[in-house]
């Protein structure tokens, strides 16, 4: 299905979380079920923006 | 998009949502009254345009598509004549902000309801909104008005500096800001300020687009 070729505040909010959440998750001394949580949330995002 | 008369030089500023997609379409030129034809299916007219149509997805009722001079906001502004839209109900607070706005150059709009609010942007993008959050009777986390907003083209919104008038967040609380999509919160406990406000927040948002606006000029986009 194509997508709508259409950026609003929505889609530039959902980037900004995403990026966020990958610097969170470069970061040091994280406990392995931080990462995972962190890892899982990045997962559902990117399905929902379609990028995977 | 910004239309220009082919006779007598007046620009029409319209949001490129409010134009009909893969279609021609006729106005009257409001200084002159000479038609301007602008055929959207090959994105050219007769009238000179200097932007590209997009997809019309906007599912609000903002009456019909007939072109009506009178629900223009303004009938003539200068070219470097900066615009706001007032969507609030308190008299005093709209007599205080009017004068700020009137010290900073705006000429303003006071909507009386959301959709009056909405006519009047058929016709004319605004440089600014200022809308409480409760306006026309709203929902504050169901705006009608703010849904609008967060959902024009990022072209569009990216010129328009809105401020949420609000009395449940602090004033410049920018993680608020980035959850509604708007550009600072401003508490109506702070109305007195708004002045500095509002100077310090579209400064900051000037600066912000600077380098990408410049860009954009560069390679004729904007």
């Amino acid at each position: 299905m194509n997508k709508p070729n259409k950026y609003t505040c929505n889609e530039y909010r959902q980037e900004m979380i995403l990026l966020a959440l990958q610097l969170r998750l470069a970061k040091e001394n994280l406990s392995e079920s931080e990462k995972e949580t962190l890892r899982k949330e990045i997962r559902r995002l990117e399905t929902f923006m379609e990028m995977e | 998009m910004e239309i220009v008369c082919n006779k007598c030089n007046a620009k029409l500023n319209i949001a490129d949502d409010k134009l009909p997609k893969g279609t021609a379409a006729a106005i009257k030129c409001p200084k002159c009254q000479n038609k301007i034809s602008i055929d959207l299916r090959n994105q050219k007219g007769k009238g000179s345009t200097k932007d590209v149509a997009k997809p019309n997805s906007f599912n609000f009722d903002e009456g019909t598509d007939d072109y009506d001079a009178s629900e223009k906001p303004f009938d003539f502004l200068e070219e470097e004549g900066n615009t706001a839209l007032i969507c609030e109900n308190d008299p005093e607070i709209i007599k205080q902000i009017n004068i700020v706005l009137g010290i900073m150059d705006y000429s303003v709009t006071v909507a009386e309801s959301v959709r009056d609010a909405l006519k009047s942007m058929k016709y004319h993008t605004y440089n600014m909104m200022l809308i409480n959050e409760t306006f026309d009777g709203s929902d504050p986390d169901a705006n009608g008005l703010l849904v609008y907003v967060e959902r024009l083209n990022m072209d569009v919104r990216r010129n328009i500096f809105v401020g949420l008038l609000t009395r449940r967040y602090a004033t410049m609380d920018n993680m608020t800001a980035f959850l509604k999509s708007v550009n600072i919160t401003i508490n109506l406990k702070d109305i007195g300020s708004i002045d500095r406000i509002l100077a310090r927040g579209v400064n900051e948002n000037d600066l912000f687009y600077a380098a990408f606006k410049d860009t954009a000029k560069k390679y004729g986009v904007i």
